[in-house]
């Protein structure tokens, strides 16, 4: 499918109400919405929202808690062709507002007053009267809808871009390949959980909605709905873990599990597959570049740090320095080209010639490419730590340091000493009674020069919401 | 002064018995180090540049004190190093 000219995507969602109004497009506690539900309540509430005086074009804050709501919302907004921006309730106010002067927001559609920031006017959704305004023959709906996407950065404040329809659903069908009804436990208003769900009804599939579950409870979940998908970031994927002796028998073995990260230790991914039955995928990609490959258990099983062989429709090169191709089998920066790749940052050209180049999105990754084609990535060039002449990537020190007795986290970083460069330190959260200087040993064994000098002890390692370790953090804790 | 000093061998000392680049040292030259009175030079204990290396980083890590793999070889032995740490 070539994006450019795809139709809307509330267009191809119409076209699956019309084939099948009666599919269930949401299951939630109370019952299952339709796909023909679903697609009058978008329309009933673009109704509303032009009413307010919402235009195409217009940029709209969302602050629901209530995802049910939240849906809908989103698709109605695309239909008008506004801009739309979600502005979490669980943000803090000055972060919300930040964010609506930022872009300019003519309304916020939330629930109260207090939810119209930066001076924007508040609009207040009434979702069953859309259910009924919305059953009538509509307008088409708007290709030029779009959503503002931010990344979840380590450090400063968000870089802000615009995903247009076609990124925001691009690889629906790889998804949908690995199973159509899915759960996710990644809210509807990161990018991240939006970019899932509209890839999910852009495919006739099905999503089953919970938030915060136990371990217990999403196992259950899973099993009465026959969920084949399930979506997390690494910290549920290791509550998962930590559950498996109790919940391994309820897992279904057809659910799948979908995590992010560039690498997912090892450990997790083979103990969650043996105690829960079922195959565990990591996502390889970038908020900016959408998805570039997943890798799974045969993939794993043929390197265990690879992140699998690049989609199709997507391009991977890798480049020194100077941005040359590197030779075959060498390490180099990660460039992607993809339909579903931003070419630019809203307002924020350093980060656009840092990470745009000649129409590749350049995460800042480092990788290099398996004789049998898969993709390796070893870590962020930003994280790299020169020691002298040696250059050292954080992940080669904790997949070393990974299943040592005793370990339960671990997260490389650097003290920086002017004479020498960067010192690798390595912060561990361990057992009662963990052999650090068993750990050192260890590492210097494999590592040699690259290894860690220092082992400290920390109650846990900060890590921003989608699992990323905030280096900067660490070295300020260790000081 | 003069205890400053040999506070500094003793963390200098600390810092050689520590170094996971060089080989334990003989029994003998051992008795040197641990000897406040006596001396031992950075070659007798093997030093070389990634010795120097892992030594400064040590100190570093250890005893918070910034020091340049030069600093060894401008003050080649156990004392005269802790001296030139000590009065810096």
């Amino acid at each position: 499918m070539d994006d450019r000219t795809a139709p809307p995507i509330v267009g191809v969602i119409e076209q699956v109400a019309a084939q099948a109004p009666d599919r269930p497009a949401l299951i939630h506690e109370d019952g299952a919405v339709g796909y023909g539900r679903l697609v009058a309540e978008a329309r009933g509430l673009a109704a509303q929202f032009a009413c307010a005086g919402l235009r195409p074009g217009d940029a709209v804050g969302v602050t629901l808690a209530e995802e049910r709501a939240a849906i809908p919302v989103s698709l109605a907004l695309l239909r008008l062709g506004c801009r739309q921006v979600a502005l979490p309730p669980r943000d803090p106010a000055p972060v919300r507002e930040d964010l609506a002067t930022r872009l300019s927001l003519v309304a916020v559609v939330g629930t109260s007053p207090l939810d119209a920031v930066g001076g924007a006017a508040i609009v207040v959704p009434d979702l069953e009267a859309a259910a009924r305004e919305g059953e009538g023959p509509a307008a088409p709906p708007s290709l030029a809808g779009d959503v503002v996407v931010g990344t979840s950065g380590t450090t400063g404040r968000p870089k802000l871009m615009l995903a247009d329809q076609g990124q925001l659903v691009h690889q629906a069908a790889t998804l949908a390949g690995y199973g159509t009804v899915f759960h996710r436990q990644v809210p509807f208003d990161s990018n991240y959980g939006k970019r899932l769900t509209l890839r999910s009804l852009v495919t006739g599939g099905t999503e089953v909605l919970g938030a915060d579950l136990t371990p217990e409870g999403l196992a259950e979940l899973c099993a009465r709905h026959g969920v084949t998908r399930v979506h997390m970031p690494p910290q549920v994927a290791e509550a998962l873990f930590a559950a498996g002796a109790r919940i391994g028998a309820t897992w279904p073995d057809a659910t799948r599990i979908f995590t992010t990260g560039a690498r997912i230790p090892q450990a997790l991914r083979l103990g969650l597959q043996q105690r829960l039955g079922c195959g565990v995928h990591v996502q390889y990609g970038a908020t900016e570049a959408g998805m570039v490959t997943i890798a799974g258990p045969e993939e794993h099983a043929a390197h265990p740090d690879t992140v699998g062989h690049v989609l199709p429709g997507v391009e991977v090169i890798l480049v020194d320095e100077d941005g040359r191709p590197v030779p075959q089998g060498e390490e180099g920066l990660v460039r992607i080209r993809s339909a579903g790749a931003i070419d630019r940052y809203l307002d924020d050209p350093a980060a656009t010639a840092r990470h745009c180049i000649d129409g590749w999105y350049q995460p800042g990754d480092v990788g290099r490419f398996a004789p049998w084609g898969a993709l390796l990535v070893a870590g962020r060039r930003d994280d790299m730590m020169t020691l002298g002449t040696i250059k050292i990537l954080p992940a080669e020190i904790e997949a070393v340091a990974e299943g040592f007795p005793g370990l339960r986290d671990c997260a490389a970083f650097p003290v920086r000493a002017p004479a020498l460069g960067d010192i690798p330190v390595l912060a561990v959260v361990g057992d009662a009674g963990f052999d650090a200087a068993g750990l050192l040993a260890h590492c210097r064994a494999r590592l040699g020069l690259r290894a860690p000098r220092k082992v400290v002890a920390v109650d846990a390692i900060p890590r921003n919401a989608m699992g990323k370790v905030l280096r900067q953090q660490l070295a300020e804790m260790a000081r | 002064m003069s205890r400053d000093v040999a506070a500094m061998r003793a963390l200098v000392v600390r810092a050689v018995l520590a170094n996971p680049v060089t080989l334990f040292p003989d029994d003998a030259t051992r008795a040197r180090l641990e000897d406040p009175a006596a001396d031992c030079t950075f070659e007798e204990l093997g030093f070389d540049s990634l010795a120097r290396m892992e030594f400064c980083i040590w100190m570093q890590l250890e005893a918070g004190i910034e020091i340049a793999e030069a600093a060894l070889l401008d003050h080649p032995s156990v004392a005269a190093l802790a001296a030139h740490l000590a009065g810096r």
